[in-house]
């Protein structure tokens, strides 16, 4: 498990994550959701162990994010950036290869080769391996990313379990590839990875995930089940902005709908 | 499973990859004998071979031409046209621009003006016994190393390089090396502003084999050195965050990188001056017949880069025979066309 025990963070004299307790379990897909500047990605850079929380710790499997050792780690955890920049023409194969970087001198390339093949049929981007990075589309790069996240974690022999954390993992993607990258997440918890995910749409939020977090001004407004947290006056609150909550109709889920509000 | 042909194709590479160094380093022994043999007195490829294979057998005139003269000044033109171009492909992948290069970002200046210093000043009595004749390198390592450095702190914001600001910077201290030169010039003798006119402009005229002897370790450790850092120069394309998470440690690396670079290049402009875009041209070329990954850019690097540079020095040796230009001109000519067309390709390709 990875948790953070009343985490803050101080940015330009101001906490940014503010006593902020979660964790990510394993066998959980957690969405959290939040307006722009709630500290979302903060909260990321924190559980991620790239940024040192200024009052309390994050710790994986008991033992202080500091306290690993950054290929141990890397291992263990795997983050999808909000935007990854790449203007130099690495071709998709050496892109997602790159995630097998943490795994050197312990697997074989034949065992390297197969987790990055695996990684790009499951982002759906196993026809563009021989492309060149820098020519693709926006939504074609995140998948790229997402493979190459898979292929840092893909490791058949090795104990412990896995965590997942996904920054905004579905902004550039179409309909379809935002429902199976979720989806294909999903299904990585349910093998007993632990996936945090920052999510923008409350309604992918509301159909994949376990358990939904609410962020604003860098603390934790609710936190719970997607019936429990996703109620009308919460996510009001939440995102300052009126939002209606009814039942899908495909699914027992909140369906959530902004209300039509104009500039007022 | 999938087709292996594909997966061959697409992953491994590896006889493509052995394929081009393979055509590099033929290419790069074809120069190597070209340039021994090319020059006022013309000696034939055979005769260079034998002269190089059986040295006795040769006549003394080939012999003393081949070995004396020439020898030194084709594995001093190679070694740093490898060690530039080498320092610019890790330069590039470091500041994760492709127009970084160790010339126009001001660090062949730098690296210039602290050997133009220690030719006009002298080196401090006590300092001489010490170092003694490894005063030039040393000093123009020292020069190398502290614009690289000042340039990362100038262009750098939280891991990121601005281009603009790295470009700008780059001017701004080739002007103050430039201006500093000057006001060692107006202290100098004859004999120093020859030297220093040599430095500026880059040239190989100055080759002997203690010039070999001293670029050689830095040239040679500079390109080893940068082949165990390929995988982390991969992971720095996608920004030292991504680098982090993916387990590097990223600073460590980032210092080991700079300073082999401006040792390379405090090197290179000891043996021969200034010499501008050998950094910025070779890793392009490279990277449009082969992709960017390090694993083949840098050893490819470093043969196409001694092969150019050979090439541009005989150039500079034939074309005003008996006199000869400085490479520095030749490579500035050929190279700053070069960067006017790649300004204005990427212009294009990314719109403002």
């Amino acid at each position: 498990m990875i948790e953070a025990e009343g985490v803050s963070l101080r940015r330009g004299g101001r906490f940014v994550v503010d006593e902020v307790s979660i964790s990510i379990r394993p066998g959980t897909l957690t969405a959290v959701l939040g307006p722009n500047g709630a500290g979302k990605s903060s909260l990321v850079r924190l559980l991620s162990g790239e940024a040192a929380p200024d009052f309390g710790k994050v710790t994986l499997d008991g033992r202080d994010l500091k306290r690993w050792d950054r290929r141990d780690l890397a291992r263990r955890r795997a983050v999808l950036s909000q935007s990854v920049s790449l203007t130099f023409p690495l071709s998709v194969a050496e892109v997602v290869m790159l995630g097998r970087a943490p795994h050197r001198a312990r697997s074989t390339r034949a065992e390297d080769m197969a987790a990055a093949e695996a990684s790009l049929k499951a982002a759906d981007v196993w026809h563009l391996a021989g492309r060149a990075y820098p020519t693709l589309s926006g939504g074609e790069r995140q998948r790229v990313q997402f493979a190459r996240v898979l292929a840092q974690l893909e490791d058949g022999g090795q104990s412990g379990t896995r965590y997942l954390i996904l920054d905004e993992p579905t902004s550039s993607l179409d309909i379809r590839h935002q429902a199976r990258l979720l989806g294909l997440a999903g299904g990585l918890a349910r093998k007993g990875w632990g996936v945090l995910a920052v999510l923008h749409d409350a309604n992918l939020a509301a159909i994949h995930a376990d358990t939904v977090v609410l962020l604003r001004e860098g603390r934790i407004l609710a936190s719970g089940d997607p019936w429990s947290v996703m109620t009308p006056d919460r996510l009001t609150e939440t995102f300052d902005h009126p939002v209606l909550v009814s039942r899908r109709d495909d699914l027992d889920r909140p369906l959530i709908t902004p209300a039509a509000g104009t500039a007022d | 499973m999938t087709s292996l042909p594909l997966r061959d194709a697409i992953w491994t590479g590896r006889s493509r990859h052995a394929g081009i160094l393979a055509i590099l380093s033929v290419l790069a022994a074809v120069a190597i004998i070209a340039s021994l043999g090319v020059g006022a007195s013309a000696i034939s490829p055979g005769t260079v071979l034998r002269t190089l294979l059986h040295a006795a057998d040769a006549s003394p005139r080939d012999a003393a031409i081949v070995l004396h003269l020439r020898l030194p000044r084709t594995l001093l033109g190679f070694g740093l046209g490898a060690a530039l171009a080498v320092s610019g492909a890790m330069m590039q992948g470091l500041f994760r621009n492709p127009l970084a290069d160790p010339g126009l970002i001001g660090v062949s200046a730098g690296g210039a003006m602290a050997a133009v210093a220690v030719i006009v000043l002298g080196v401090p009595a006590l300092l001489a016994g010490t170092v003694g004749p490894f005063a030039l390198p040393l000093a123009a390592f020292a020069g190398s190393l502290c614009t690289t450095l000042a340039i990362q702190r100038i262009a750098s914001d939280d891991g990121r390089t601005d281009v603009s600001t790295l470009l700008l910077a780059g001017i701004a201290i080739n002007a103050i090396a430039g201006a500093v030169t000057g006001f060692l010039i107006f202290g100098s003798d004859d004999r120093q502003l020859r030297d220093i006119t040599f430095w500026s402009m880059g040239s190989l005229g100055g080759a002997t084999w203690t010039t070999v002897l001293g670029l050689a370790p830095f040239a040679v450790g500079a390109v080893v050195a940068a082949g165990r850092w390929a995988g982390v120069l991969d992971a720095l394309l996608l920004g030292e965050r991504e680098a982090g998470l993916l387990g590097f440690d990223v600073e460590p690396a980032k210092r080991r990188i700079v300073i082999a670079t401006a040792a390379a290049v405090g090197a290179g402009v000891a043996a021969a001056g200034v010499i501008g875009f050998v950094g910025l041209v070779v890793p392009h070329l490279v990277r449009l017949m082969a992709g960017a990954g390090h694993r083949l850019l840098l050893p490819a690097s470093a043969l196409l880069g001694g092969t150019l540079m050979l090439c541009a020095d005989m150039l500079a040796r034939t074309v005003v025979i008996p006199a000869e230009l400085p490479i520095g001109l030749v490579t500035a000519l050929l190279g700053g066309p070069f960067f006017l067309w790649l300004l204005i390709r990427q212009r294009r390709s990314f719109p403002p």
